[in-house]
């Protein structure tokens, strides 16, 4: 037996601060473990630590305003735990619905926490982009450099490119424009259909930046100025990034040297855990991305009633959302443990409001074709380096679905555990098969979710447990 | 591909070594944001091909950034800050079980 | 689909593959019907030892058919890759079994006295080596002060299991075989002079012979056609590291490095029906004997972990047999697949297509566990 808490958050971001602060508010014991070494999640990544170095102002007022929730987590009487990785989670033996064990590792150490409730707020990871040359150095996401800005006031190294789809990819550019370092150029892979547009760039604005579109349209016309539509990418280079080779719709090729290439294409959720848990999960065919099945306001899970999601990781939302269902989250767990929570009023506005908008953007912002098809020399497994041929090749042996395609092609016995190529395998064998991704399913996602060494997990049992030699 | 905007201040800096050279970093910085901004690429070989890659997403998904950490192989340099004095190798050997 | 093929086999993991593969080689018309995605799959969690230093105790029928399998394994896996380009990755350097405590060497020389007694003319050999002879037989392998002994089998090695399922599949599939995934058998029934497999979305095959090969699907189809199967599943867990240089030259029981340099551990047998997931109290257990025998272990990463269910007959020995009041339906079952693999597809499919058995072969009937209380709980 490990520790013991009423209330486990997984994850300091928007959502599960919100969700703690409520949880303690309500006179429980509320722990809080988190993989970064300081509160904020993504999008309020390092807010202190920028704040400190006189930097707020580069990446808006959204950001700023997380300096105010991450002030309000670090007073809560919650049992704040950084630098600590969640590896998996154990619903206790028999009844489904009293609690668990968190498994985690912090320090050099596994242990186990044990709670009645457990609120899983691990956010989103951008989705992979698999193209060629998308692994040679120089090639980042970028989230990546969003992140590098945040922690370290890294600029990419010019001259760069920034490639893909999605609102983050005009913030991105704005908030580099911001620090001095403006892209070379934007190559935008939406649908040209879809490609950017006024309109476009101003209901990002508006979700994202409101301050910057206040500030006025310059660099969102600077923005389309540079930006071109392509419908392909290629990175070049042999030890490291040279060039990108782009093609538009019309079959133009082009060329631009470069040292940096930055690709994002939206971002899904992150929903290791709950897959691990072997929780119901439902294919979200507009968000092209699967979230587990869970009551869309308290985030409780529909099969484990003892586990809410929220923000992010129970569908991609935004923070707004994610801090106004962290908060609903957080007092419906402690009403179900006979507390009386009060989530502000506000909050339910506002989580439907951030709601409202996701059909429109996921409309607007289709995941893009380019890296949905890769060609057959494509790495689609980056750890164990298996080509979309090679994906298609196993495919036709008639492999049932994707947990098969894992054991004839080692894609997804890697590191990352198919966190960068789980949704590629999928729908290279849903178009084999002339079946839905939804049908389909994801490979499977066991316990631990991340590596963690030998040493660590020998020391999760505190008294020695025999196991039977044959 | 990634460069220093501005230089940390001493009060806000660490050193540490990447392949015996001495780095200076930003207090609270990843290692591989240190590494990169350092200039140094590619930071390993892919285990299979031996094709050189780098630290990608810095978010923790992607586990291109394994390094050696004060003797640890295969350390995720994006989720481990930086301290004072650490020791960091790239190019990651595989872990050995060899003695002597 | 009504087409008549000569046989089908039911069930695409290790054991259905391997069959369906020896009947396609030799030259049979088979169709291979294989389960969901979702299915429990012995085949794909598996330890992948082609072993056979445990095997029979009580039954020597096993031991040598466990060694006439280990024999021919080399040559049946150059068969494979010659055919179909899949390197099974199979060696066969030796297996050891290593002992970290004076009660596992006093457990490890009982088992050499017993099946050294049972063993008629085939000498089981098997030595128990000092830690001094180990460390001579594996150089460079640090082994943590409680590895005291380890018992030694020449006959031992081990295998790729993935790259074997995968080859068996694509070698079943250029022998002109047909392979039918996503069709689990929901029923058999009889259909003129053969009989038809119902799939649980209502297709229907039909054929003059079926094979069981279903693993935790058999008692239900067995039942059906005039035959019982007393198997139960048994899960054990396993962790596989990173890769490793190439250190460990050859399978050390629960400890292995296979051909790609990751090392696997393992692995536990617990009795909890038809539950695979892996649970952070059996990893650790396994993670801290694993240290315990090779302390550089201690800075390794995990990178993955399972538990699957061993389909395991109640005295471990495998099932083979054939319907008396359905001619023609056959069942086969065991807990060692991979090191199987080999005679499953070399000689079976005369005992399937012509009646012609192996020497002493009729003592894998599951009559021999007539009159025996062996119905376990399956939960
Ligand atoms: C790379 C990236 C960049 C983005 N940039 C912007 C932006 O500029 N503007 C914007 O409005 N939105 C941005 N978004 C979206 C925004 O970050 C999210 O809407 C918001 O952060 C959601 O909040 P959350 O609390 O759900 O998740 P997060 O903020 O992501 O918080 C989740 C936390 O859980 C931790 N965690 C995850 N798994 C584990 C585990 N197993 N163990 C322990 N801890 C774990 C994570 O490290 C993180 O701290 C971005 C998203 C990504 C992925
Ligand atoms: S850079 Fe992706 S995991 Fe570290």
């Amino acid at each position: 037996m490990g520790e013991r808490a009423d209330i486990v958050v997984i994850g300091a971001g928007p959502a599960g601060m919100a969700a703690a602060i409520q949880a303690a508010a309500a006179g429980l014991a509320v722990a809080v473990l988190d993989d970064q070494p300081t509160p904020g999640g993504q999008i309020w990544r390092n807010v202190e630590g920028a704040a400190e170095r006189g930097d707020l102002k580069l990446f808006g007022k959204d950001y700023r305003r997380g300096l105010a929730s991450v002030k309000r987590f670090r007073l809560a009487r919650v049992d704040y735990q950084p630098g600590a990785r969640v590896v998996g989670v154990e619903p206790d033996a028999d009844a489904r619905d009293t609690g668990g064990d968190v498994l985690f590792v912090r320090k050099g150490q596994a242990a186990r926490l044990s709670c009645k409730r457990l609120i899983v707020a691990t956010g989103a990871y951008e989705r992979p982009t698999p193209f060629p040359g998308w692994t040679l150095p120089g090639v980042m996401t970028l989230g990546a450099a969003q992140i590098a800005l945040k922690t370290s006031d890294l600029v990419p190294e010019r001259p760069f490119v920034i490639a893909g789809q999605g609102p983050l990819l005009l913030l991105l550019a704005a908030q580099l424009e911001a620090a001095g370092a403006p892209p070379d150029a934007v190559l935008d892979l939406s649908d040209p259909g879809l490609a950017l547009t006024a309109g476009k760039s101003a209901a990002m604005a508006a979700l994202l930046a409101p301050d910057y579109l206040a500030k006025g349209a310059y660099w969102l016309g600077r923005l389309r100025a540079t930006a071109r539509n392509v419908v392909q990418i290629r990175a070049l280079g042999a030890e490291r990034l040279r060039q990108v080779e782009w093609r538009t719709a019309a079959g133009a090729v082009g060329r631009i040297d470069v040292r940096t290439l930055l690709v994002h294409d939206g971002v899904i959720p992150n929903a290791q855990l709950t897959r691990a848990m072997r929780a119901p999960h439902l294919y979200d065919m507009a968000a092209d991305a699967w979230r587990p099945a869970a009551d869309r306001l308290t985030g409780q899970l529909d099969d484990m009633p003892w586990v809410h999601v929220a923000g992010d990781c129970a569908g991609v939302a935004g923070w707004a959302a994610a801090e106004a269902l962290g908060e609903s989250a957080g007092a419906a767990a402690a009403t179900a443990l006979g507390r009386t929570a009060t989530p502000g009023r506000w909050s339910r506005t506002r989580a439907s409001r951030a709601r409202a908008l996701r059909p429109f953007l996921d409309r607007i912002y289709r995941p893009a074709r380019a890296f949905q098809r890769p060609d057959d020399a494509t790495l689609v497994c980056r750890c164990e380096e298996v080509t979309a041929g090679a994906v298609r090749a196993a495919a036709a042996l008639g492999a049932q679905g994707p947990n098969q395609l894992k054991a004839f092609t080692r894609a997804g016995m890697g590191p990352c555990q198919g966190r960068m190529c789980s949704q590629t395998v999928a729908a290279i064998l849903a178009d084999a098969q002339g079946r839905g991704p939804g049908d389909v399913g994801l490979m499977r996602v066991r316990l631990p979710i991340s590596p963690l060494t030998v040493g660590e997990l020998a020391g999760l049992n505190e008294t020695e447990i025999k196991l039977p030699l044959s | 591909m990634l460069v220093r905007r501005t230089e940390p201040p001493a009060s806000a800096a660490v050193t540490i070594t990447v392949d015996g050279r001495d780095v200076r970093a930003r207090k609270g910085e990843s290692v591989a944001a240190a590494v990169l901004a350092a200039g140094i690429v590619p930071t390993r070989l892919a285990p299979v091909s031996g094709a050189p890659r780098a630290p990608y997403c810095l978010m923790g998904s992607c586990y291109e950034c394994l390094m050696t950490v004060d003797d640890r192989a295969n350390v995720q340099a994006c989720m481990t800050p930086v301290k004072d004095g650490m020791r960091v190798r790239t190019h990651a050997s595989r872990p050995s079980l060899r003695h002597g | 689909m009504t087409d008549t093929a000569q046989v089908i086999v039911i069930g695409g993991g290790m054991v259905g593959a391997a069959i369906a593969y020896g009947l396609a080689q030799s030259g049979a018309a088979v169709v291979m019907l294989d389960e969901d995605d979702g299915a429990l799959r012995t085949a794909r969690g598996n330890f992948g030892l082609v072993w056979t230093q445990s095997k029979g105790l009580g039954m020597q029928r096993y031991q040598e058919w466990s060694r006439r399998s280990a024999e021919i394994w080399g040559n049946f896996a150059r068969e494979i890759e010659a055919s179909v380009g899949v390197d099974a990755g199979h060696e066969q350097r030796g297996g050891l079994m290593l002992c970290s405590s004076p009660d596992e060497v006093a457990q490890s020389e009982a088992l050499i006295a017993k099946m050294q007694a049972q063993a008629g003319n085939m000498p089981y050999d098997v030595t128990l080596l000092d830690r001094g002879e180990l460390m001579a037989m594996v150089p460079g392998v640090a082994f943590g002060p409680d590895v005291v002994a380890a018992a030694y089998c020449p006959h031992d090695g081990h295998a790729n299991p993935l790259k074997l399922l995968r080859g068996m599949h694509a070698g079943f599939q250029a022998a002109g075989g047909q392979y039918v995934p996503n069709a689990g058998v929901a029923d058999i029934e009889r259909a003129g002079a053969g009989y038809a497999a119902i799939a649980k979305d209502g297709r229907r095959f039909e054929a003059e012979k079926i094979v069981i090969a279903c693993g935790h699907g058999i008692p239900a189809l067995a039942a059906k056609t005039g035959l019982h199967c007393p198997t139960r599943p048994q899960r054990g867990q396993i962790l596989v590291t990173e890769r490793l240089d190439p250190i460990l030259p050859m399978p050390m029981g629960s400890i292995r490095q296979t051909d790609e340099g990751s090392i696997m551990l393992g692995v536990s047998h617990e009795e909890v029906g038809f539950n695979d997931m892996n649970t952070g109290d059996v990893a650790g257990a396994i993670a801290a004997r694993a240290v315990r025998i090779l302390p550089a272990l201690k800075t390794v990463n995990i990178v993955r972990a399972w538990g699957a269910l061993r389909v395991m007959p109640p005295d471990g020995c495998p099932i083979y047999d054939e319907s008396e009041t359905w001619p023609g339906v056959f069942m086969a079952t065991n807990h060692s697949g991979v090191t199987l693999a080999a005679v499953h597809a070399r000689l079976l499919p005369r005992w399937i297509l012509e009646g012609e058995t192996p020497v002493g072969f009729e003592e894998f009937s599951v009559k021999r566990f007539d009159g025996t209380p062996h119905a376990r709980p399956s939960h």
